[in-house]
């Protein structure tokens, strides 16, 4: 009987287990994607998987986005693109709103933001369609022309639109601005290369640190500020490019700036595996996915990389968990499993400098040591070894 | 060892005086000792006051006229006080504002860590007692320390009944500290504490420790007194040969022997080596300051012989579905790490491969420390003026209040040019002015006068490499966690 | 093995669960049947209502499976979930497990998640096993699928869906006109703030009814009606009655019912609260409007409304935009009398003789979740507690102390009310009450019909952020402390104390001190065959957590009445596969 005697406090026990999963059920949170535009790395992707094309993985991404606002209506979600050499990285949603106004006045159809924003017009089976036509390959063809013409005919006659498709309004608002901001980027790629092209003291690097990096300051301000404070946070990454467009140091220090913030890094890998995407999300309890067959995309991103911040305690995260945990080298930027510290910086070397210098920091090497290591190895008799261990 | 006859011999006769200068002052916290105490004027003090005791005129901060919390808000003449709310934002950032300079710090570390475990622990001033909250800082310390400096090596010892007891050995796990620590917590702390033994201890803890580490001796001294079996300063000598840097946080009050031991292993720093607490929160930021690795001294730094160059292998993580025996202790263990070099397993890192002698760590251990020896550059606070070029923050977006150029042309056509409610309007409409301005002049000068003299500040705070501007909270969370400036990453070219 | 027996003990105590108005919503739909549901599936807006309302594993369950085209293997359900060793839980109760099997049951009653049995071959031992698949309702998942994608027109099943849907009453078409109704020549004065300000003044008007402060303007009959109807009011006449007859509520106004009806707004003027409605108005507003509209469905059934008009209606109120003018020229008839009737409630803003109609902020998030978050649900709540309040984030934010002393920032005349309902308030300021919770004013709330845990949770929805972030703060340190010293066993019992443990003590105390006897309803279980009946249907039982009290010695167990359903299936399991095969694949 003593189960039930002290009823009002023995079952707090299960109502505590409860109470935390009704707030798994109800916390709001956010979803960043980024998206890794590198022009290059996606042509050499298609042409190695020549089934695949850009537009299946951005209507998955929307799909996902969409689905992540249907969980709660608490929820947000934010789309940066990397890699790009228009803008590097760039927030692409939500649009700051002066941005935009700048950037709809350049456009000169200010009347057709302002009809979206009345009529949220074009809806989305348009967009599909165009980019059925349009958007798929890597040459950059241009897709903004044709989205014109196809908007004009929309503000004309209004009466088109009660065809439009019952979806949330939010929904389609949201997909229209973030095909819009790509539509963009794409027109204005090509020119950009060439531009990088001749001119040849700059050098192109990669941009997805700078995107995690703003996404997380993005994330900082919104768990900080009054409204949504602790709204927890999630970063999705599609990637495609390889690892020597990741800046490692500054990869680094995104990684523990996330897990010190309790953010998940999830990567979905397209094309060769990242090794230090995979440490990414192994440190911050993301979930690691190579996409093998990338026509199943939307797949993955609705199952494997669709498991909330507060489901994670739950859920079995499907990673992998052979991870490569090599370094690169700070001067040839070559991945390496073994090299040479130096102890005053902790830079990684793939082999002795030459100058007896450390290449970052100056600082001079004991001589002595550096001779030791550059020897040779050779087999030595039994005895002589000894003897050396007795010096 | 523990009797009081040998403390009597202690030479320098640290207990005597140690206990003049609990005297000389009332406030526990007062660390000045006798002769700083008797010239009390604030010009000759001005140089003497620790930073953290300074007050608002340069001297201790119990000189000052005491300013109670609500004199700190003041409205304006409109009666918002928005302005100081602003104000405030913008003190906390000046917090980090030091430091940054990149130094060689010396990254791998072995330190010992002395708690003082005397009597005088038992002391109730900090809740619930001295012991136990030295006992929770130092575990936070324990796992702040290996997350910063994760190839570090640490130990702890207690001084104890007159002696100096080992806690924990000398090790890279923090758990084994922290479990350790979480033992102690049981012992009730006794008998008096001697200086001497500990540092003989931690100078034979630290005896064998490679050249490339730093030597490090952290204490955490309760008592005014030490008894000790011979001569202390001999062995202050000794730790000086062997360039140990020893650091003490005081608990109670400044004592000389400490001060002498701090001046001579640390080159006169003392400013940095010897504190004594001032309150709870003090103590932590105190202890967990010594968190960051010290900058190499010059003396170090012109080291003839050189550095050292550590080869290192980073393993890879295997898991298996069958356990299989790990090289290190023979146990078995599912999954676990393969040396890249001799193909051995071991379960935990960082360590040394036990067949081929190679240390073995994961990158992102190392790369840990990165932030300190590639500190971020600080961003420039961007000058105020009428129009500014940056609408939002470039990494989170978020609207700066605009210049004072476009504010005026959008009134303009609404309000007459009365200046007196200009600067008014314009005070209530952009939160700009400082509070700091306000707070240093704040006892002195009339309020009508200061209004005059405001600084603006325009919110924005500018990346001098790639000229973006930042809000403050992103400056903050930029400089104190990511250690990446998103406008520099973001930027897609970079001029070789 | 035993049948289970009849109720043992029943009682309308008071002691509802505080959950009582929460999970109405969910319990009216789970308990629809199957028909309705495959009805109410066509429509997307739907579809995505009751998506939302699910528990995040089950929307979780539902996304891994949305785009799988074939079933999936019922074991991959429990794969996808860490199985932590359930030794390592006092008493068995795996609270994962519970939360896994609640998401599953949920799915299930929806008819969501559909179970197939399929005869297969095991690829050793060759021997036929049968091994259960599961998949999603097509409809559902045709339906949300469109909703995500946004209806991809080359897909051929689209096709057939819209013939189906035209057969079906053609409610999707309706639903899908409504999002481009959009009028251009809609007046603009109606403005997002107007049209809070315009349902704050309903809603606050019918609490304060509630709470009997004087108002000007009674609310309309059809509330009234409403509210007595639901027994959150009643009559003095019904009070004399259900004491006549000692507490037989529910069945006496279900048969007067016809008769309250044409009662006139005279007589409805003087309806008094009841306990229920105590109850009710500590909850949080989106509890309290679901409570409403779920009475409304059932008092619609009654005046033979179809059901799915009116849910379909309801949830496509909560996927309207704010501030939007709609056409009601679109709306069927029995959406047409609801527009009328929603109205008094302030869920919809129509003018007479207008051809358009505006949803309200309380329309709108009808679908969004109460939480600790200031959402949408939240934000009107803070409104609701405080209008025409300047920007104060933390308006109607309670402080409670360990000294019991509370401190509220309001200045809202009906938060004070209800506060006063439990606390013994001191002192009023401009903008915040200070009072103390003491033992009579609790007791007096008590008898009132208020349950401790109603106490507790209010306070806890209503606390201070200031409290949360402390809490917070203090979970994760003692997190930390004990996943540090690997304490398992303290990790599982760690809470989030946002108020001071030792005031949630006291409060319970105060309750204990009046009830002394606790009834349950449910089924007792009793003369097994053997222990290893008794033993495998009690540790179940306890795994899903539904073991009220057990007798090991005398064989003897108490099933809540929830719980009974799941037991009982397990226990016909048990039987069939001792009879049967014994190696089928029982989920577990």
């Amino acid at each position: 009987m003593d189960a039930i005697s002290d009823r009002a406090f023995t079952e707090t026990a299960a109502n505590t287990a409860q109470n935390i999963h009704k707030v798994i059920d109800e916390t709001p949170s956010l979803l960043t994607v980024i998206l890794d535009l590198h022009p290059l790395e996606w042509k050499a992707y298609m042409e190695k998987n020549d089934n695949v094309e850009f537009r299946q993985v951005t209507s998955a991404m929307l799909v996902m986005l969409n689905s992540h606002l249907a969980l709660n209506s608490g929820n947000k979600v934010s789309v940066y693109v990397a890699n790009s050499f228009y803008h590097g990285a760039k927030r692409i949603f939500p649009m700051n709103e002066e941005d935009l106004k700048v950037e709809s006045e350049s456009d000169t159809s200010i009347e057709r933001k302002s009809d979206e924003s009345k009529q949220s017009s074009v809806d989305i089976d348009e967009n599909e369609n165009e980019n059925n036509d349009d958007d798929d390959d890597d040459d950059d063809e241009i897709v903004k022309p044709k989205r014109r013409v196809v908007n004009q005919i929309n503000t004309e006659p209004s009466k088109q639109l009660l065809k439009s498709i019952g979806i949330y309004g939010q929904f389609k608002v949201i997909d229209e601005k973030i095909l819009d901001a790509l539509d963009s980027l794409y027109n204005d790629e090509p020119e950009r290369l060439r531009e990088l092209i001749s001119k040849d003291k700059n050098f192109v690097k990669g941009t997805m640190t700078g995107a995690i990096s703003s996404a997380l300051t993005a994330i900082n301000k919104l768990q900080k500020s009054e409204e949504t404070i602790n709204m927890k946070a999630r970063v999705m990454i599609i990637s495609v490019s390889g690892d020597n467009t990741l800046p490692y140091v500054s990869m680094m220090n995104t990684i523990f700036a996330a897990q010190k913030m309790k953010v998940s890094l999830d990567v979905c890998k397209l094309g060769e595996t990242s090794i230090f995407l995979q440490q990414t999300s192994d440190a911050t309890n993301g979930v690691y996915i190579d996409i093998k067959h990338p026509s199943g995309l939307i797949q993955y991103l609705s199952s494997a990389l669709f498991i909330e911040p507060l489901l994670r305690p739950i859920v079995v995260l499907p990673t992998n968990t052979s991870i490569d945990f090599r370094a690169s080298c700070f001067v040839t930027n070559k991945v390496i499993d073994i090299g040479y510290v130096c102890s005053v910086c902790l830079c990684i070397l793939s082999m002795v400098p030459t100058d007896e210098k450390c290449p970052t920091c100056f600082s001079k090497f004991e001589h002595k040591l550096i001779a030791r290591m550059k020897r040779k190895p050779k087999v030595l008799p039994l005895e002589v070894k000894k003897r050396k261990i007795a010096q | 060892m523990d009797d009081d006859d040998e403390s009597i011999r202690v030479p320098s006769g640290v207990r005597r005086r140690a206990n003049l200068n609990v005297r000389s002052s009332d406030s526990p916290n007062n660390k000045s000792d006798n002769r700083e105490a008797k010239n009390g004027k604030v010009t000759e003090t001005k140089k003497k006051a620790p930073e953290a005791l300074k007050g608002v005129n340069g001297g201790y901060a119990w000189e000052d006229e005491y300013r109670r919390s609500w004199d700190i808000v003041q409205e304006d003449e409109s009666g918002s006080i928005e302005t100081i709310v602003s104000g405030l934002v913008e003190s906390q950032k000046k917090r980090y504002l030091k430091n940054v300079t990149p130094f060689q710090r010396g990254i791998i570390r072995t330190m010992v860590l002395v708690l003082d475990y005397s009597y005088v622990m038992r002391e109730k001033d900090f809740r619930p007692n001295r012991s136990s909250m030295m006992i929770s800082y130092t575990i936070e310390f324990v796992s702040d320390f290996f997350d910063q400096n994760p190839i570090s090596q640490l130990s702890i010892v207690i001084m104890r009944n007159g002696l100096a007891q080992v806690v924990s050995e000398v090790s890279g796990n923090p758990n084994d500290h922290i479990e350790a620590l979480k033992r102690l917590k049981r012992v009730e702390p006794e008998g008096d504490p001697s200086l001497q033994n500990a540092l003989e201890m931690s100078r034979g803890l630290l005896l064998h420790v490679a050249t490339h580490c730093t030597r490090e001796i952290l204490i955490i001294f309760g008592a005014l007194f030490t008894s000790d079996p011979g001569n202390i300063h001999s062995t202050i000598q000794s730790l000086v040969k062997e360039k140990i840097n020893i650091r003490v946080i005081g608990l109670t009050a400044r004592v000389a022997i400490c001060e002498e031991l701090c001046k001579l292993t640390n080159f006169g720093d003392l400013k940095s080596s010897y504190n004594v607490v001032l309150n709870e929160m003090h103590f932590k930021e105190l202890i967990l300051d010594c968190v960051t690795p010290l900058a190499v001294t010059k003396a170090e730094s012109e080291n003839t012989d050189g550095f050292t160059l550590v080869k290192m292998g980073f393993p890879s993580r295997v898991s298996d579905s069958e356990p299989t025996l790990c090289s290190c202790h023979s146990r078995l263990v599912y999954g676990g790490y393969i040396c890249p070099n001799c193909k051995s397993r071991v379960c935990t890192l960082p360590t040394v491969c036990p067949c081929c002698d190679l240390m073995l760590i994961l990158s992102t251990h190392l790369a840990r420390s990165y932030h300190h020896l590639f500190p971020l550059k600080l961003f420039e606070e961007v000058p105020v003026s009428g129009f500014y070029k940056s609408k939002h923050c470039y990494s989170c977006q978020v609207s700066f209040p605009k210049g004072e150029g476009e504010m005026k042309k959008m009134r303009d056509t609404k309000i007459d040019k009365d200046d007196e409610r200009n600067s008014s309007d314009a005070g209530i409409e952009t939160p700009r002015e400082s509070f700091n301005a306000i707070n240093k002049h704040e006892s002195k000068t009339n309020f009508k006068n200061k209004n005059n003299s405001r600084i603006k500040i325009s919110s924005r705070y500018r990346c001098t490499n790639c000229e973006q501007d930042f809000c403050i909270d992103c400056d903050i969370f930029i400089h104190e966690t990511l250690h990446n400036c998103p406008g520099c990453e973001s930027k897609c070219t970079r001029v070789t | 093995m035993s049948t289970p027996q009849p109720p043992s003990s029943s009682s309308l105590d008071t002691e509802e669960s505080v959950d009582f108005f929460k999970s109405t919503i969910n319990e009216y739909l789970d308990n629809l049947p199957e028909s309705v549901h495959q009805e109410l599936f066509q429509s997307r807006e739907t579809c995505l209502a009751i998506f939302r309302l699910l528990p995040a594993l089950s929307k979780f369950y539902i996304m891994a499976l949305l785009f799988h085209e074939t079933s999936a293997p019922y074991s991959d359900l429990n794969r996808w979930v860490k199985s932590n060793k359930s030794s390592e839980f006092k008493g068995h109760q795996n609270p994962t497990k519970i939360y896994q099997n609640d998401s599953i049951k949920r799915l299930k009653s929806l008819h969501i998640l559909k179970e197939i049995k399929r005869q297969m071959v095991h690829p050793i031992t060759k021997q036929p096993t049968i091994i259960i698949f599961v998949q999603l309702n097509e409809i559902f998942r045709q339906s949300l699928r469109d909703a995500l994608t946004g209806f991809l027109p080359d897909s051929t099943q689209d096709q057939s869906k819209i013939s189906l849907a035209s057969v079906n009453n053609s409610n999707k078409g309706k639903s899908n006109d409504l999002n481009s109704m959009f009028e251009d020549d809609i007046d603009n004065d109606i403005t997002i703030e107007y049209l809070d300000r315009y349902c704050l003044a309903k809603w606050e008007n019918i609490l304060h009814f509630m709470v009997g402060t004087e108002i000007k303007e009674i609310p309309s009959v059809g509330v009234l009606t409403l509210l007595r109807f639901s027994g959150l009011m009643e009559l003095p006449s019904d009070r004399e009655h259900r004491e006549a007859l000692n507490g037989m509520i529910d069945d006496t106004i279900d048969n007067n019912y016809e008769e309250d009806n044409k009662k006139s707004i005279h007589t409805l003027r003087q309806l008094l609260i009841t306990r229920t409605g105590f109850q009710f108005l500590l909850q949080e507003i989106s509890s309290q409007i679901w409570t409403l509209l779920i009475q409304y469905l059932i008092m619609a059934e009654k005046l033979k409304m179809n059901p799915v008009d009116v849910l379909n209606f309801i949830f496509l109120l909560g996927s309207l935009e704010l501030g939007q003018g709609y056409a009601i020229s679109m709306l069927s008839k029995t959406q047409l009398i609801m527009l009328d009737h929603l109205q008094d409630y302030g869920l919809i803003y129509h003018q007479k003789n207008s051809s358009v109609f505006y949803p309200t902020r309380l329309a709108t998030s009808l679908t969004s979740e109460s939480s600790s978050f200031k959402t949408a649900s939240n934000a009107i709540d803070q409104e609701i507690s405080q209008p025409r309040a300047d920007k104060e984030t933390n308006s109607g934010a309670i402080i409670i102390e360990t000294n019991f002393k509370i401190y509220c920032y309001t200045s809202s005349p009906l938060q004070i009310a209800i506060l006063n309902l439990f606390v013994h308030l001191r002192a009023r300021f401009s903008n915040m009450v200070t009072g103390v919770v003491t033992r009579d004013s609790v007791r007096s709330a008590l008898r009132n019909g208020i349950s401790s845990a109603q106490i507790i949770n209010y306070l806890e929805t209503h606390a201070h952020s200031g409290m949360i972030e402390l809490a917070e703060a203090e979970y994760n340190k003692k997190y930390e402390f004990e996943s540090s010293i690997g304490n398992m066993s303290a990790l599982e019992q760690l809470k989030l104390e946002i108020l001071p443990p030792t005031v949630i003590d006291q409060i319970k105390l105060w309750q204990l001190e009046l009830d002394r006897v606790q009834s349950f309803k449910g089924y007792l279980y009793k003369d097994f065959n053997n222990d290893f009946e008794f033993e495998k249907l009690l540790s179940y039982g306890e795994d899903i957590g539904i073991i009220i009290w057990k007798d090991k010695v005398k064989r003897k167990f108490f099933v809540s009445q929830e719980g009974n359903p799941q037991l009982i299936d397990y226990a016909n399991k048990i039987i069939r596969n001792s009879s049967n095969t014994p190696r089928a694949n029982t989920p577990a």
